[in-house]
C-alpha cells in the first residue's frame, strides 16, 4: 500500500449521515479524507433495504427531510448534481380525528389556516401569529442550530439587553402544554402541534423546551415542507458518498475501528478490525456517540477522569420507539381526502393523550393509545415499490422495556397489532392492505444499529440539561476533546439527533478552524 | 389611627410582616393591611376541628427561615419564636413496612440510608458535604435580588464546579436521584420532596430544589414552630409594634392609589384610606396586586399580558384531623416521631401523579405528606389528644375527571373533596393501624376553600406561581420585574411570587424591603447582620 492508501488528513469514524457530512466539508476545504463504516452499508440512521417483500424499498429508521431542509447542506454541497433528487409532499403534514376531519399543513399557508379554522377560528389566527414569530426569528434559530452553540452568558446576556430578548429567553424554557394551553382553545389544535415535540425529539409536552421544539419544527413544516428523497434515505447517503469520492475522500465499509491512536495526548489514527492502520495527520472525528467512544475506543489514560464521569451520565432517553414497517396492497384509505395524499400523518386525538401515552412510557408502561407518526413517501416515489403497492413507515413512542426487561417476541406484536388497530379507526382499509409487516422492538433497532443507544433517535435525551452549550458534555461541547484533533459529530452532540447532518456540519467547521 | 405612613405593606404573612419589619428597624411609619381576622397568611394556626386543636392551615414546616438574617436581624426569639425539632426531619414508609429517614444527625440517617444501599449512604454524605461548602453562597442566592442568567452564567463559566452548578439548575429530580442513589426506597425518600413545590419528577430545574430543602434538613432540621406555625408571625408582629408598626386585620383593599405613575396609598373597601408617603408594598400576589387593585390603566399592556399567562402551579387540599390519641404506624416510632411522613410507595408512582394532575385529573392514587403535629408539640391539642395534618399536593384545579376510571364524576371540588378525602385516607389507613378508631373529627379544605379563606392561596395553589424554570429567578413573577420594584413608582412587591419563591423563607420580604430602602437611600447592611 502507498502512503496515500493509509494517511489521512482527517479520519471519520462511523459513515452515518453526521460522519458523511464532517467528510464532505472536510474535503470542499482540500482535505483528504478517510471515512470507515463497520457495516457492509453506509447511512446510520438513514438506510434503506428491502425487508418485508422483494421490491419494497423501506428506510428502517429515519424517512423524511425536515430539518434537512432547513440546514445549508444540501445547497452547499450541490448535492443536486450528485444525484440527489427530493420531492415535496403537499399536503405536507396531518392529523385526522376520530371525527372524520382533520388539521393539515398545506404548502399555501392560506390553506393551513384555512384547515385550522374548521375547528377554530382564533386558533387559525394564533397559528398564523405564531409562524409569523417563526418567519420573523428563523434565521436565528436556525443559524443556532448550524453553527456550534453559544456560551450561556453569551446567549443569556444577548436576550437580556431587550424587552423581546428576555421575553423569548423565557419562551425557550417554556413546556409544549404550557404553550399550547395558552395559545389554542381547541382539543385538536393542541394535540397536531404536540405530537412534534414528542414524537420527533424525546420530549414530553411538559418538558421545560419543549414549546421551542414545536416551534422549530412546525415552522419548517410550513415554510420548507418535508421532503422525501427519491429512491429513500439510501440515495441522500448515496449522494454524499459520490460527494466525498470526488473530494479527496476515501471510503470503507465493513471494517470497524477497534481503537483510536493516540499519540503524545493527539488522536494520530485508527486501528481496524482487519488489523489495518491508518493514520490522520490532522485529526479524527468520531460519528460514533460519545459513550461507546470513549469507553471502548479511546484508551482510558488518553482522557482525565472527571471527563469519564460526564461521558458515563451522559442520558439516552428510555421513551423509545417501536418501529411498524408493512408492504402495502395499497394506500390507506384514510377518511379526511387532505390527510390521503400528505407526507406526514400524525395520530394522537388530544394533548392530554399524547402527554398521558407518553408519560406512560418514561415510567415503562406501553401506552393504551399511543400516539403515532406514518409516513408517505410512495404516494410521491414510485421507485420504491412494484408498481401500485405502498409502503408503511409507522413510528410509534414506547418504553424502552417492559416492566424493566427487554421487549419479547409477543410483547412487540401485540403493541403493534394494537397500533394498526388504532390505525383502522382513522384509515379502515389499514389492516386489509398488509402484505406482510416487519416490527421492530428498540431492542431490535439498536441492535440492527448499536450507534442508536436505547433506539433513540434523538442520540441522547433533548432536555436543557443536554442542550446547547452542555450537550454532549458541560465544557465540552465545541465538538473537541480533551484528546488534540479528537473531534465528535454524532447526533449527541448540538443540535442533536435525527437527519440533518448539522452536528457532521459543526464538528467539521471546529476542525477546520483548528487548522489555521 | 392616623392615616398617613411612610409605608404601607398589603397582607401579613411571614413575607409582608418581614418587610414592615425591616421597614420599621429602618424608622419608618408602617402599617400591615390584612384582609383576613387573624394574621399569618400561609402560617396560619387555627382551631380547624374541635376546640383546642390547632392545626397548621398551609405550611407546618420550616426549614428556608431557619437560614434567615431575620431570625437574628429582627431577634425573633426574643419576641416569642420558638422552634422545635422534630427527630427525624422525615421518613418515607413503605407498604411493606420498612421506613428510610432522615435524622438530625447525619450518621444516623446514613445508617437508615445503609439498610438499603451502603453506596447511597455514602453518596449523601458526600452531598451534605457539597451542601454546607456552598451553604453561604446559598444563603446569599436566596437573601438578595435574583441575578440576570447572563451574570450568573458569566460567573459559572469561570470554572468547572461552577458549570456543574449551572447544570444542577437544569436537571430534573429524577435525573439527580438516579445519579446519586440507586435504591428505589433512597430515591423515594428524597424524591418525595419535588412534589412539595409542585414539580414532577421530569421537571428541568427540580433537583437543586430537592438537594437544597432536604440538605437544609439534616443541617439545620426540619423545624416546627411550638404552638403552631402562626408563632412566627405573632413573633414579628411582636417585633413590629415594638417598634410603633401597626397592623390592621380585616382591612379588605379596594385599590392601591395611583397619582402621576406613582403609587400615593391604599383605600379599602370601606372607604378608609391610608396615605403612603413613601411606598407601597404588596405581598399578595401580581394578579391581584396589579389587574385588580393597580388596574389595567395604570399599566402598559406588555405587562397585563405577561400577569395574565403567569402559571400559578398545581394545587393542593388538606385533610386535618383531631385524634383521640396518639397514631400509630406500622413502621414504628421512627414515623410516628418523623415532622412529615411521605406514604409514597416508589420512585414511579410519583411521575403518575404529575401526569394525572397536569391533564386536570384526580390523581389515581393522590400524594400527600403526613405531619405528627402533637408528636414534638403537645401544646397543639388538649392533654392527651392529637392533631395531625394530610397535605395532598399536585392536584388539579379545576378538575377535568378522575384517573381511577372516573370513579369521581365530580369535578366540581366542593362536591369532590370528601370524596377524593376517602380514597386518600383509605390509603393512609394502609399505614396508620388505628387511624380510624382515635379519628375525631376530619376536616377537608379543597383548593377552593383554602382560596375563599386567603385570596393569595391562588387557584388554590400554595405556590404563588409555579416554581417551574420559566418563573424561577429573574423570570419571577415574570421577566422584567424580578427587583421587587414594579413599573408603577413607589410600588414593590414582597410575596412569594418573587425570588427565591414559595415556602416560609422570609426571603422575599426580606429582598423587598431591601429595595425599598435602597431607592431611599438607607443603608440596608446597616439593618441586617448577613455579610
Amino acid at each position: 500500500m502507498s502512503e496515500s492508501d493509509t494517511h489521512f488528513d482527517f479520519i471519520v469514524v462511523g459513515g452515518g449521515t453526521n460522519g458523511l457530512t464532517a467528510a464532505a466539508y472536510l474535503g470542499k476545504e482540500g482535505y483528504s479524507t478517510l471515512v470507515i463504516e463497520a457495516k457492509n452499508y453506509l447511512g446510520g440512521g438513514a438506510v434503506t433495504k428491502e425487508l418485508t417483500l422483494p421490491g419494497f424499498k423501506h428506510d428502517l429508521f429515519a424517512t423524511s427531510l425536515n430539518i434537512w431542509r432547513a440546514s445549508p447542506i444540501q445547497d452547499e454541497l450541490e448535492l443536486g448534481k450528485y444525484g440527489l433528487q427530493v420531492v415535496d409532499p403537499d399536503p405536507v403534514a396531518s392529523t385526522p380525528f376520530k371525527s372524520g376531519k382533520s388539521i393539515t399543513i398545506f404548502r399555501d399557508l392560506n390553506s393551513t389556516l384555512q384547515s385550522i379554522s374548521k375547528f377554530s377560528q382564533r386558533d387559525a389566527l394564533k397559528f398564523k401569529e405564531i409562524y409569523d414569530f417563526y418567519l420573523e426569528s428563523k434565521d436565528i434559530l436556525l443559524g443556532g442550530l448550524s453553527s456550534p452553540p453559544l456560551q450561556p452568558s453569551e446567549m443569556m446576556s444577548a436576550l437580556e439587553e431587550s424587552d423581546t430578548g428576555l421575553d423569548f429567553l423565557q419562551f425557550s424554557y417554556l413546556s409544549a402544554r404550557d404553550w399550547l394551553e395558552e395559545n389554542f382553545e381547541s382539543e385538536e389544535m393542541k394535540a397536531f402541534m404536540s405530537i412534534w415535540g414528542s414524537n420527533h425529539l424525546s420530549l414530553s409536552p411538559e418538558d421545560a423546551g419543549s414549546a421551542l421544539i414545536v416551534l422549530i419544527f412546525v415552522g419548517i413544516l410550513q415554510d420548507k415542507g418535508a421532503g422525501v428523497p427519491i429512491g429513500g434515505m439510501s440515495s441522500v447517503v448515496e449522494s454524499m458518498r459520490r460527494y466525498i469520492e470526488a473530494h479527496r475522500g476515501r471510503i470503507v465499509t465493513g471494517d470497524e475501528v477497534l481503537e483510536i491512536i493516540v499519540d503524545g495526548g493527539r488522536a494520530a489514527g485508527v486501528k481496524t478490525n482487519s488489523g489495518k492502520i491508518f493514520r490522520s495527520r490532522r485529526g479524527v472525528i468520531s460519528n460514533i456517540e460519545p459513550k461507546a467512544l470513549f469507553s471502548k475506543l479511546v484508551p482510558d489514560s488518553a482522557v482525565p477522569e472527571d471527563f469519564r464521569k460526564k461521558v458515563r451520565r451522559f442520558r439516552f432517553s428510555k421513551v423509545s420507539e417501536v418501529m411498524i414497517h408493512a408492504a402495502l396492497d395499497s394506500w390507506l384509505d384514510y377518511k379526511p381526502e387532505e390527510t390521503r395524499l400528505s407526507g406526514m400523518v400524525q395520530i394522537g386525538e388530544s394533548l392530554d393523550e399524547v402527554s398521558r401515552a407518553y408519560n406512560d412510557c418514561v415510567i415503562g408502561l406501553p401506552p393504551s393509545e399511543p400516539f403515532m407518526t406514518i409516513d408517505n413517501t410512495t404516494c410521491y416515489d414510485s421507485t420504491r415499490t412494484p408498481q401500485g403497492k405502498h409502503i408503511l413507515w409507522n413510528f410509534v413512542r414506547a418504553p424502552l422495556f417492559v416492566k424493566g426487561r427487554p421487549w419479547n417476541e409477543e410483547q412487540r406484536e401485540a403493541f403493534a397489532d394494537r397500533c394498526i388497530e388504532r390505525l383502522c379507526e382513522y384509515a379502515p382499509n389499514a389492516k386489509r392492505v398488509i402484505l406482510k409487516r416487519v416490527v421492530l422492538s428498540p431492542q431490535d433497532i439498536e441492535q440492527l444499529n448499536p450507534n442508536l443507544v436505547n433506539a433513540d433517535a434523538g442520540c441522547g435525551k433533548a432536555t436543557l440539561d443536554q442542550s446547547l452549550a452542555l450537550r454532549p458534555f458541560p465544557r465540552w461541547s465545541q465538538y473537541r476533546t480533551p484528546v488534540k484533533g479528537l473531534y465528535m459529530c454524532s447526533g449527541a452532540t448540538h443540535p442533536g439527533g435525527g437527519v440533518s447532518g448539522l452536528p457532521g456540519h459543526n464538528a467539521a467547521l471546529v476542525a477546520i478552524q483548528d487548522q489555521s | 389611627m392616623p392615616s398617613d405612613f411612610d409605608a404601607i405593606v398589603i397582607g401579613a404573612g411571614h413575607n409582608g410582616l418581614t418587610c414592615a419589619s425591616y421597614l420599621a428597624k429602618a424608622g419608618m411609619s408602617v402599617i400591615v393591611l390584612e384582609q383576613y381576622k387573624r394574621i399569618g397568611g400561609m402560617t396560619l394556626t387555627e382551631e380547624i376541628t374541635l376546640p383546642g386543636f390547632k392545626s397548621d392551615i398551609h405550611s407546618y414546616s420550616h426549614t428556608f427561615d431557619l437560614l434567615s438574617p431575620a431570625l437574628k436581624d429582627l431577634d425573633l426569639a426574643s419576641h416569642g419564636l420558638e422552634f422545635l425539632f422534630p427527630d427525624p426531619a422525615f421518613t418515607s414508609v413503605f407498604p411493606n413496612g420498612l421506613a428510610v429517614s432522615v435524622w438530625r444527625n447525619l450518621d444516623k440517617t446514613c445508617e437508615s440510608i445503609s439498610k438499603f444501599s451502603k453506596k447511597d449512604a455514602a453518596a449523601w454524605r458526600k452531598l451534605h458535604e457539597m451542601y454546607l461548602a456552598g451553604k453561604q453562597n446559598t444563603v446569599r442566592l436566596l437573601f438578595g435580588p435574583p441575578p440576570s442568567f447572563g451574570s450568573l452564567a458569566t460567573e459559572l463559566e469561570k470554572s468547572e464546579i461552577g458549570m456543574e452548578i449551572f447544570r444542577s439548575f437544569l436537571i430534573s429530580v429524577r435525573t439527580w436521584c438516579n445519579e446519586w442513589f440507586e435504591a428505589d426506597e433512597v430515591k423515594t425518600l428524597f424524591g418525595s420532596w419535588a412534589m412539595h413545590a409542585g414539580f414532577s419528577l421530569e421537571d428541568s430545574n427540580g433537583a437543586d430544589f430537592v438537594f437544597l430543602i432536604t440538605s437544609i434538613c439534616q443541617d439545620s432540621g426540619n423545624a416546627i414552630v411550638k404552638g403552631g406555625s402562626a408563632g412566627i408571625a405573632l413573633a414579628l408582629e411582636r417585633y413590629l409594634r415594638a417598634r410603633g408598626g401597626a397592623i390592621m386585620t380585616e382591612a379588605f383593599v379596594e385599590n392601591i392609589m395611583v397619582k402621576d405613575g406613582r403609587a400615593t396609598g391604599v383605600r379599602l373597601k370601606d372607604g378608609r384610606t391610608f396615605h403612603a408617603k413613601k411606598a407601597v408594598v404588596s405581598s399578595v400576589d401580581p394578579r391581584q396586586t396589579f389587574l385588580k387593585f393597580v388596574g389595567e390603566d395604570h399599566l402598559d399592556p406588555s405587562i397585563v399580558r405577561k400577569i395574565k399567562r403567569i402559571d400559578y402551579g398545581s394545587a393542593v387540599a388538606t385533610i386535618h384531623y383531631a385524634l383521640d390519641s396518639r397514631p400509630s404506624y406500622y413502621a414504628g416510632d421512627e414515623a410516628n416521631n418523623a415532622a412529615y411522613v411521605h406514604t409514597t410507595p416508589n420512585f414511579d408512582s410519583m411521575a403518575k401523579v404529575s401526569y394525572e394532575c397536569r391533564a386536570g385529573l384526580i390523581p389515581e392514587n393522590p400524594w400527600y405528606l403526613a405531619t405528627n403535629d402533637s408528636a414534638t408539640d403537645p401544646t397543639r391539642a388538649p392533654p392527651g389528644k392529637y392533631v395531625m395534618k394530610l397535605l395532598l399536593c399536585n392536584l388539579p384545579n379545576p378538575i377535568r375527571g378522575d384517573a381511577r376510571g372516573g370513579e369521581i364524576t365530580e369535578t366540581d371540588w366542593d362536591k369532590a373533596k370528601e370524596k377524593v378525602a376517602e380514597r386518600v385516607e383509605q390509603d393512609f389507613s394502609k399505614h396508620v393501624r388505628n387511624l380510624r378508631e382515635i379519628k375525631l373529627k376530619r376536616v377537608v379544605e379543597s383548593p377552593l376553600d383554602l382560596e375563599r379563606r386567603n385570596p393569595n392561596t391562588v387557584n388554590g395553589s400554595l405556590l404563588n406561581g409555579a416554581a417551574q424554570i420559566e418563573q424561577f429567578f429573574s423570570f419571577r413573577p415574570f421577566p422584567g420585574m424580578s427587583q421587587y420594584r414594579t413599573s408603577i413608582k413607589g410600588l414593590y412587591l414582597c410575596g412569594s411570587c418573587t425570588h427565591p419563591g414559595p415556602g416560609v423563607s422570609t426571603a422575599p420580604g426580606y429582598n423587598g424591603a431591601r429595595a425599598v430602602l435602597q431607592d431611599l437611600g438607607v443603608d440596608f447592611s446597616s439593618l441586617t447582620t448577613l455579610r
